[in-house]
């Protein structure tokens, strides 16, 4: 196994239900940015959720930095970050809430939390259940990105924001990025921004590995993202039936 | 006026489609505690003996969580969000057309109920049909007590945020409390009547609500610094947060039992010594149920969104570099001290009170199992409700309940008040004393549900 990729996934199965999410090999490595797409149920939070260490695989390995997230969550989690517009928050103020979460994380990084509060526009004084569903947003992405983690993990990061929040997360990711020891998965429904950011895309369909690589060649030269995933979708069906 | 019955015709149709059953079930609830003091107040069927008794405070202390629980839900106020607030309406208007719907909807359920059970009562010889017209009096109190605080709440102005009015907020329900136990020939049925209420709106005004949005907000101080904590891991980070968690829940729970309990001191205070174990009673018991309220004094909310599922608390941990199962212990902790305070603060009463009425031993020896069993049985109901499965919740609450319905079944098969020991009543009635164990080991049952997921390797 590889300890030059930041995620290893070989041979995964996971079962949920009657759902299940095979993913046959798919690496990230250091520096890039990979978009994670597909349609609604597709499994892309059950692919988040087991990197999180917050799902056991069925079947097969799975690596972040290194390390099993299932067997060792304190060691994955203090150097992966994770964001999911879902998921809740303790409802302190924004400054006390990031205060709190600084403790758990020998990383986290005072001036940053700073510089992203002025680019995300959240006043720390406000308490969470105060914000808006973009300021949600806004400080998951802010927890998440504080410790400098060597990847960051973001599920839905555009739900609720504004274009200038849109634009933040952007940059944030890409200022990520281009530190080439650090690498970012993005999940999103908003394809341009993924289409615009991503090197490397997993398009994900019914639990099953629909197109994977680097976003030019997954994407052909004239068609968008979006058309893209049209395309494969309308050939999955096809062949299903 | 026009708007008043529009508004009073459409509340009442949403109560009778989408929140109905809930509305009627939450009055029904709300009558209970009162039900159940006039139940234990053997010797005055209409009011309770001159001067609060322990036992009968205790029992108005739970209109505390079942007001506010009945306020915020029958309304379809919730997290800030109604549609009613966008009505073209003035808030006086509103409250007061709700309120009339409240009460009109839940009049039909509890006058059933009424009847029935006055029907019960006449046919009973020893209980008679004037026990069924004091818990007519009593439910037509708690009625009363469902729609008060909204016509309250509406009558201040909420286009003035700060200032005066909201100390008189603050000041309203201790001063509603001194009246009501005041009032002469109502001593002291409505007098607790009105200590509930008031407690239940000292708990509504602190949260959040359309019609006391401007009250409540908070003018926002100066910007703090955002310097970080260092600890030495994260597991110490979570031991600093489970100790600052529980010293601030307690520090909340003791300000909010000086607030319940003040009323008591202000009401004729004679340094007595049952006056002062009831004060010191009602603060331990009222900060241990608040601190225990919210696990590491944190409470998650989903920005934006309005309802949060059991376990959400765990979630909110599930992506910080500590092992679940670490959480669950903390939670799991933190919900046994405060039980373990509240059945502390039960025994000390339950000691004095025996050695002050040695002839009703019984009576209290009843209150401290019930004690004993809700302390147990809300130590599950915490845990799971913050870090358990849905499927370990509902065992929590199944057998949390059963245990409560045979402490109750256990009361009344025994009637302890009759026996100067509570020992005594079981040894008389053998089938009360095998519900004491059915009780005590739900009960136990209850909170060892979460125990396979603490036991689990981190």
């Amino acid at each position: 196994m590889s300890q030059t990729h930041l995620v290893d996934i070989r041979g995964l199965r996971i079962d949920r239900g009657a759902f299940s999410l095979r993913i046959p090999a798919w690496t990230v490595a250091p520096g890039s940015v990979v978009g994670v797409v597909g349609p609604n149920g597709a499994g892309k939070t059950t692919l988040i959720d087991c990197l999180a260490g917050l799902i056991r695989p069925t079947e097969g390995t799975v690596r972040v930095v290194g390390r099993d997230p299932a067997a060792e969550p304190m060691f994955v989690r203090s150097r992966a970050g994770f964001m999911s517009d879902d998921r809740p928050l303790f409802d302190l103020s924004v400054a006390r809430l990031l205060r709190m979460l600084s403790g758990y994380y020998a990383s986290w990084d005072e001036a940053l939390v700073e510089e992203l509060l002025a680019r995300f526009r959240v006043d720390p004084r406000v308490r969470v259940r105060d914000l808006s569903r973009g300021q949600g947003t806004s400080v998951r992405i802010i927890a998440a990105l504080a410790f400098r983690p060597d990847v960051v993990v973001l599920d839905e990061p555009g739900t609720g924001l504004d274009l200038g929040a849109r634009r933040a997360v952007l940059e944030a990711v890409l200022s990520v990025a281009r530190d080439p020891t650090r690498s970012v998965i993005i999940s999103s429904h908003q394809l341009a921004d993924v289409e615009r950011i991503a090197d490397a895309l997993l398009v994900l369909q019914d639990g099953r590995v629909a197109a994977s690589g680097p976003t030019d060649e997954v994407v052909q030269d004239g068609e968008s993202l979006e058309e893209t995933l049209l395309v494969l979708r309308a050939s999955g069906m096809e062949a299903a039936s | 006026m026009n708007g008043l019955v529009h508004h009073f015709w459409v509340t009442l149709r949403l109560i009778g489609t989408t929140r109905g059953g809930l509305v009627a079930l939450l009055a029904l609830a709300n009558c209970l505690p009162m039900v159940a003091m006039q139940m234990f107040s053997r010797h005055a069927p209409h009011a309770f003996a001159a001067g609060p008794d322990p036992a009968a405070f205790a029992f108005s202390l739970l209109f505390v969580p079942l007001a506010r629980w009945s306020l915020g839900l029958s309304l379809g106020q919730r997290d800030d969000r109604t549609s009613a607030v966008t009505l073209p309406l003035g808030p006086r208007v509103r409250a007061l057309a709700e309120a009339l719907a409240v009460l009109v909807a839940v009049l039909i359920p509890a006058a059933l109920l009424i009847l029935s059970a006055s029907v019960v009562f006449a046919e009973s010889p020893e209980v008679g049909l004037e026990r069924g017209l004091a818990i007519l009096g009593t439910m037509g109190a708690a009625l009363g007590a469902m729609a008060l605080p909204h016509l309250f709440l509406a009558s201040l102005d909420r286009e003035q945020p700060f200032g005066w009015r909201m100390a008189v907020r603050w000041l309203a329900a201790p001063t509603l409390v001194l009246i009501g136990l005041s009032l002469p020939g109502a001593n002291s049925l409505l007098g607790y009547c009105v200590v509930g209420v008031s407690a239940g709106l000292l708990v509504l005004v602190r949260g959040p609500s359309p019609w006391v949005a401007s009250s409540s907000a908070r003018q926002l101080g100066p910007r703090p610094e955002l310097t970080r904590l260092r600890a030495a891991s994260p597991l110490a980070a979570l031991r600093g947060d489970f100790l600052r968690g529980l010293g601030r829940a307690s520090l909340r729970g003791l300000g909010w039992g000086a607030v319940l309990a003040a009323p008591l001191l202000a009401n004729g205070s004679d340094g007595s010594g049952e006056q002062l174990a009831i004060v010191a009673t009602t603060l331990v018991v009222a900060a241990a149920l608040i601190a225990g309220a919210r696990p590491l004094g944190l409470s998650t909310r989903v920005a934006g969104s309005q309802w949060l599922e059991s376990g959400s608390f765990g979630r909110a941990w599930s992506v910080l570099p500590v092992p679940a199962v670490n959480v669950a212990r903390a939670v799991y902790l933190h919900a046994a001290l405060c039980s373990t305070a509240v059945l502390g603060a039960c025994a000390l009463v339950h000691r004095y009170w025996v050695a002050q009425h040695a002839d009703s031993g019984g009576f209290a020896g009843a209150l401290l199992l019930a004690a004993g069993v809700v302390s147990m049985a809300s130590i599950g109901i915490r845990s799971t409700t913050a870090t358990g499965s849905p499927r370990a919740w509902q065992g929590s609450w199944i057998l949390g309940g059963t245990a409560a319905a045979a402490t109750w079944a256990t009361y009344f098969l025994s009637a302890p008040s009759e026996h100067a020991t509570f020992l005594g009543a079981l040894q008389a009635t053998p089938v009360a004393a095998a519900f004491v164990v059915l009780a005590l080991a739900l009960g136990l049952g209850s909170a060892l549900v979460p125990v396979p997921q603490l036991a689990a390797r981190a």
